[in-house]
């Protein structure tokens, strides 16, 4: 497995996800063909009207076009795709309105719908646009294959209900994502319908714009192969990982990184920084009083007085992120070979035993749910806690 | 002459930079899997944070040796 990113054109763009958010550009390319592009439209737009939500499209050009394009066994002559300029966002799909329009040039003159004067979809002849416009309303049947194709929505669709009512049983199973992990049991805890639809997006799309903040989450390409080509019965799939878990946070991990995929060699692709975390916090949650209290070394920290003020800060109504020696949560005074080596999430109910010097307090990993009390001895605290992150989430 | 050593000099700290960072990837590799082996727990995933630090070490010495290696080497070239 070569963890280096064969996604070239990534390297000579800036953050796409920033450009997005300033309208400076469209996007970078693609992985998919454009006809496959149209089809994620096609299905965005049809879901987006059942579920009553706006959509956002990421082209990388404002015009897509095919030729003899097959919806669900219906060849559509011709089909164009075309976005207004700097208008990809929050496209209200709920209605449209019928469109003419003639190209003097070539003579061809093309029928089509508009939603929002945003996007536009246009056409060779009137029974092209009715099969579009049936198809949009929910009438036909739908050979659509989501991009985790060897996923089951309906065990995707449960697993989120559940998250929903507990995001604590988002869980990272084997994978090196406790970075990832923390973010999306932040996202389930507070925004709970953006969760869902980050969540099916990128089952559905491999692309998602988060929320308000329209962020925008896309697994790079990679040579071990992207994210949504692992088969969950295949022996690569991490095991007992949670289908919904495994999109969403590999999807997360592998949108963010710039050289490695996650499953680079040895899991170097897992690595979350806290600079990793903190800008997730900022640009896709806009978290406030986004702090970062950590230390690579455990150096020049005072362990006792730190874990009193996160508390402090957590009572406070901050969201407190820990970076520990996993060690830590079995009370074991040895180091692991690399220390700091995970990130939980701080939940509270702390006392501290000064008789017997231990320490009790509540925290989310490793899908244990959201509080999982641990007890721990107050010198393995010390030696295993780094430090935390701390952010406002309204 | 001293010019040109300079020059030769800062060419060296280019070469080397290229190549240890080429030897700090393979070291934080190295380490990463060292940690995901080492897991006591390898049901609950940890990630190798530290190898990004620890992969720091090994480089130092090897990037100087190169640097010196390079610099004799492009001085006997062009002296």
């Amino acid at each position: 497995m070569l963890p280096l990113s064969s996604y070239s054109t990534f390297f000579v763009q800036a953050d796409p996800s920033t450009e997005f958010k300033n309208d400076v550009a469209i996007t970078e390319f693609d992985e998919d063909d454009k006809e496959r592009y149209i089809r994620k439209v096609f299905h965005k737009i049809r879901n987006a009207r059942k579920e009553k939500r706006t959509i956002d499209v990421a082209m990388s050009i404002y015009v897509y076009s095919a030729y003899n394009f097959n919806l669900n066994g219906y060849t559509l002559k011709r089909v164009i795709l075309q976005m207004k300029i700097y208008s990809y966002s929050d496209i209200d799909v709920s209605s449209y309105k019928d469109v003419d329009a003639y190209n003097p040039i070539i003579g061809l003159s093309s029928t089509g719908i508009q939603f929002d004067d945003k996007l536009t979809l246009y056409f060779d002849n009137e029974d092209d646009k009715q099969t579009v416009i049936n198809y949009i309303n929910g009438n036909d049947s739908d050979d659509f294959i989501p991009a985790f194709s060897h996923f089951d929505e309906k065990m995707i669709d449960i697993e989120i209900a559940q998250r929903q009512n507990n995001p604590g049983l988002i869980n990272q199973s084997s994978t090196p994502l406790c970075g990832s992990a923390i973010v999306g049991n932040l996202i389930a805890k507070h925004y709970k319908t953006d969760f869902k639809y980050l969540v099916k997006d990128l089952f559905f799309y491999a692309e998602a714009f988060f929320g308000t903040t329209n962020y925008l989450i896309k697994p790079r390409n990679s040579i071990t192969g992207q994210n949504y080509h692992i088969n969950p019965n295949d022996g690569f799939y991490p095991s007992g990982m949670p289908q919904s878990d495994y999109v969403l946070l590999t999807s997360i991990k592998n949108s963010e990184n710039k050289v490695f995929s996650y499953d680079g060699l040895g899991g170097v692709g897992g690595i979350a920084l806290p600079s990793d975390i903190t800008s997730l916090l900022l640009k896709m949650l806009k978290s406030k009083e986004v702090i970062d209290i950590t230390s690579f070394l455990g150096t020049g920290l005072d362990e006792m007085q730190l874990l009193s003020d996160m508390d402090t800060d957590y009572s406070g109504g901050y969201e407190c992120i820990m970076l520990i020696d996993s060690n830590l949560l079995s009370d074991d005074f040895t180091e692991s070979g690399l220390r700091p080596n995970h990130w939980i999430n701080y939940r509270g109910g702390l006392s501290i035993d000064t008789i017997n010097s231990k320490i009790t307090f509540k925290l989310f990993t490793w899908g244990q749910g959201d509080g999982k009390q641990y007890t721990v001895k107050q010198a393995v605290f010390e030696k295993h806690f780094y430090g935390y992150i701390k952010a406002k989430i309204v | 002459m001293k010019t040109m050593k300079i020059m030769l000099f800062i060419i060296s700290i280019l070469i080397t930079s290229a190549l240890s960072l080429a030897v700090y990837f393979i070291f934080i590799v190295i380490l990463s899997m060292y940690a995901k082996y080492t897991n006591p727990h390898p049901e609950h995933g940890v990630m190798p944070l530290g190898a990004l630090v620890y992969a720091v070490i090994p480089t130092i010495p090897i990037s100087i040796f190169l640097l010196l290696k390079i610099y004799k080497w492009l001085l006997k070239k062009y002296e």
